[in-house]
């Protein structure tokens, strides 16, 4: 059965894995994330830009020497946790799309919906403005 | 003989079937060489530019030429095509003819119509040019995008070093009071302020160094202010990065702008900057994304 959007919503408040979820699930969630850069709702959008992978820099580091040099995953630290932007997955389920190659790595990096990104560019961006005024 | 253009190729190439891979279709006739470079590095990153949007690319580098620009601009970024066409640059003689793309998606591109452009997430998406600040000439410089949409919280670009009052390269286009600002190369003293708010969509935003004491800034061709800005100051060796700044090696300041343009070069005139916004512009504007 297709999930909607409230039980992705329900899901994704705790940590979980993409290979966790069925096939059917697997392609519910990237269809989502995909309708979350284009054509949901301001609320529905904000939710999956606030949906972030915490892979590990082992994990990163693996899944870069497996992309062309041209194209790279980089994650946000932020108190020791990496972030890395879900909808990379949008491009990830088809052979030859830009991230298809990390797939198998991805997919078992946990997935969760966090403020903590959102809060830190907040934060980091109050500081700079601070700085800049100082100058 | 079946015959597969790029893409066709990599939706069938785990199916066994073996098809002959031919490039893009090049136009030949009256192609700049730029053009011809470009369209290679396109092929090669398995990217797709259509007919129109080609013509548009040989267009504007002629342009150029034709203003004196060209050798002015040592990397040009202007994005057509589809996504793996997207981050490769219409001539690199400096930094990397394809920028590197950092976590992007095809999504978070759209080639031409009001909602064109490639679109950052103010978290972790960003464009690495490849290109050291340090590469360039100290007092001839000039850093420009191509803004077109209307977010005003804090768009920093480029690259900075160091702690305390940094060596910096970098654009604020525009800053959170939606005034522009740009550091050519201390981020106080040498800095750059437009004097009043600036009206969105903002256009083409760019700053130049032309002398040692000449620090200019425009939008949309005109001239905003000049600063004579401090000097003695060392350009960062750090790549400049669109999308946000580079700061001691590390990401920062992350944008959440929709761009489709960005440049990086030696100093320009005042009629220099005028004809690179009115060619930019018509290109912007053959692709109905222009603002």
């Amino acid at each position: 059965m297709a999930i909607t959007f409230a039980q992705a919503q329900n899901a994704l408040q705790n940590p979980l894995a993409f290979s966790g979820l069925t096939a059917q699930q697997q392609a519910d969630v990237v269809t989502l994330l995909k309708n979350g850069v284009q054509g949901f709702s301001a609320p529905q959008r904000a939710f999956f830009a606030n949906c972030w992978f915490t892979p590990t820099q082992a994990q990163i580091d693996a899944m870069n020497a497996l992309l062309p040099p041209q194209t790279r995953l980089s994650a946000r630290p932020i108190g020791g946790v990496l972030y890395l932007c879900s909808d990379i997955l949008t491009d990830c389920m088809t052979v030859g799309s830009t991230y298809h190659a990390v797939l198998p790595i991805l997919k078992d990096v946990p997935m969760q919906f966090s403020t903590v990104v959102a809060d830190d560019v907040a934060a980091k961006q109050a500081a700079a403005i601070a700085a800049r005024n100082l100058g | 003989m079946r015959v597969l253009a790029p893409k066709q190729f990599r939706s069938v190439i785990s199916s066994g079937y073996h098809p002959i891979v031919m490039p893009a279709k090049v136009a030949s006739v009256g192609a700049d060489p730029d053009f011809t470079a470009w369209m290679a590095q396109v092929t090669g990153n398995l990217g797709t530019v259509n007919s129109g949007s080609q013509t548009i690319a040989n267009t504007l580098i002629a342009g150029f030429k034709t203003d004196g620009t060209r050798t002015k601009i040592k990397q040009f970024w202007f994005g057509l095509g589809d996504f793996p066409a997207m981050p490769c640059c219409l001539w690199a003689d400096l930094g990397s003819a394809i920028l590197t793309n950092h976590n992007f998606v095809s999504g978070d591109w759209v080639e031409t119509g009001s909602s064109g452009g490639l679109t950052g997430n103010a978290g972790n998406k960003y464009l690495d040019s490849g290109l050291s600040a340090a590469a360039l000439t100290a007092n001839s410089t000039s850093f420009g995008i191509y803004v077109h949409d209307s977010t005003t919280s804090f768009q920093t670009m480029g690259a900075e070093d160091g702690a305390g009052i940094p060596n910096t390269l970098e654009i604020h286009a525009p800053d959170t009071d939606s005034k522009m600002r740009s550091d050519q190369y201390d981020a106080f003293g040498g800095r750059a302020t437009s004097p009043s708010t600036l009206s969105a969509p903002f256009a083409l935003m760019l700053a130049t160094r032309d002398s040692s004491s000449t620090h200019s800034m425009y939008q949309r061709g005109t001239l905003l202010t000049t600063s004579a800005g401090a000097t003695g100051i060392t350009l960062p060796a750090f790549n400049l990065f669109y999308f946000c700044t580079n700061q001691n090696g590390t990401p920062q300041s992350f944008s959440g702008q929709r761009l489709s343009c960005g440049l990086i070069g030696s100093g320009l005139s005042a009629t220099d900057v005028s004809n690179i916004y009115t060619r930019i512009q018509a290109a912007q504007t053959s692709l109905t994304r222009n603002v």
